[in-house]
């Protein structure tokens, strides 16, 4: 192998690593740590209670 | 100074040979030091990140959640005592009996006569009979009621008016038995609701 070759491989070789190292890099970024079990209590709750029903129900023949 | 040494030094010595070599130990060294250094030490640092971020954010929705939960308990305790209106609605068990003894009350009320009720799926004797799979079940019946238009009507609205949720699938008004009075045939189809719970 000659010089130029030699360069062509080692550039080839740094650009590799690089590519492979930025795509990991951003995996763990963007990859969420919570378990399955975290996300099931990240569940909104609504608090909001329709009492216009039990005043509906209420108002009606016992 | 052995010969092939000299060789390698003349070599080295070359200005092409000099700058291509550091170029490529140069790329060669930063991709070693990026597998073995760089990238594993990005990783941790970008991991560790998220996982502060996803942390704070689980803090935060956790607190919201249970500034909801307080708000829903201060709800409850409010309407507690409202609550078994609920029931009254759909109660736990069909409680079909008291559903019939109400609506022969209505009816012997307004002044009229219930000629007929059915059910097509429910037996009044046994009330396990219809065991469901968990969650709103319904009991459809048939009623019918003879009286005048007005009567037969009230019948209705207040059949429709009770506490006891029953859904009208269809309604009949049909005076062809007796067409010389004004005695009129209520036919109603319906069904009522319950929670079924194993």
């Amino acid at each position: 192998m000659n010089s130029k070759e030699w360069l062509f491989l080692s550039i080839v070789t740094f650009l590799t690593v690089m590519t492979w190292t930025v795509y990991d890099v951003y995996h763990a970024a963007i990859t969420s740590t919570l378990t399955p079990y975290q996300q099931t209590l990240l569940k909104p709750l609504d608090p909001a209670f329709d009492s216009n029903v039990l005043d509906r129900i209420e108002q009606k023949e016992q | 100074m052995p010969e092939d040494a000299r060789d390698i030094s003349t070599l080295f010595e070359k200005k092409e040979v000099k700058a291509y070599s550091m170029a490529v130990f140069s790329f060669f060294a930063f991709a070693f030091f990026s597998v073995f250094a760089i990238r594993p030490t990005l990783m941790s640092f970008f991991h560790l990140q998220r996982q502060i971020e996803d942390s704070r954010e689980l803090d935060q929705r956790l607190t919201d959640k249970i500034n909801s939960l307080l708000r829903a308990q201060e709800s409850y305790q409010m309407n507690q005592q409202r609550l078994a209106l609920l029931d009254e609605s759909i109660p736990q068990d069909p409680q079909f009996p008291n559903l019939v003894r109400k609506m022969e009350g209505i009816v012997t009320n307004e002044a009229a006569t219930m000629t007929s009720f059915t059910t097509d799926n429910f037996s009044l004797l046994e009330e396990n009979y219809l065991k469901k799979d968990e969650g709103l079940a319904t009991v459809s019946f048939t009623l019918s009621v003879t009286g005048d238009y007005v009567r037969g009507e009230s019948v209705l609205r207040r059949l429709a008016n009770i506490r006891r949720i029953i859904m009208f699938e269809s309604v009949k008004f049909d005076n062809s038995s007796n067409p010389l009075t004004n005695e009129v045939e209520l036919s109603i189809d319906g069904r009522t609701y319950f929670f079924s719970h194993e």
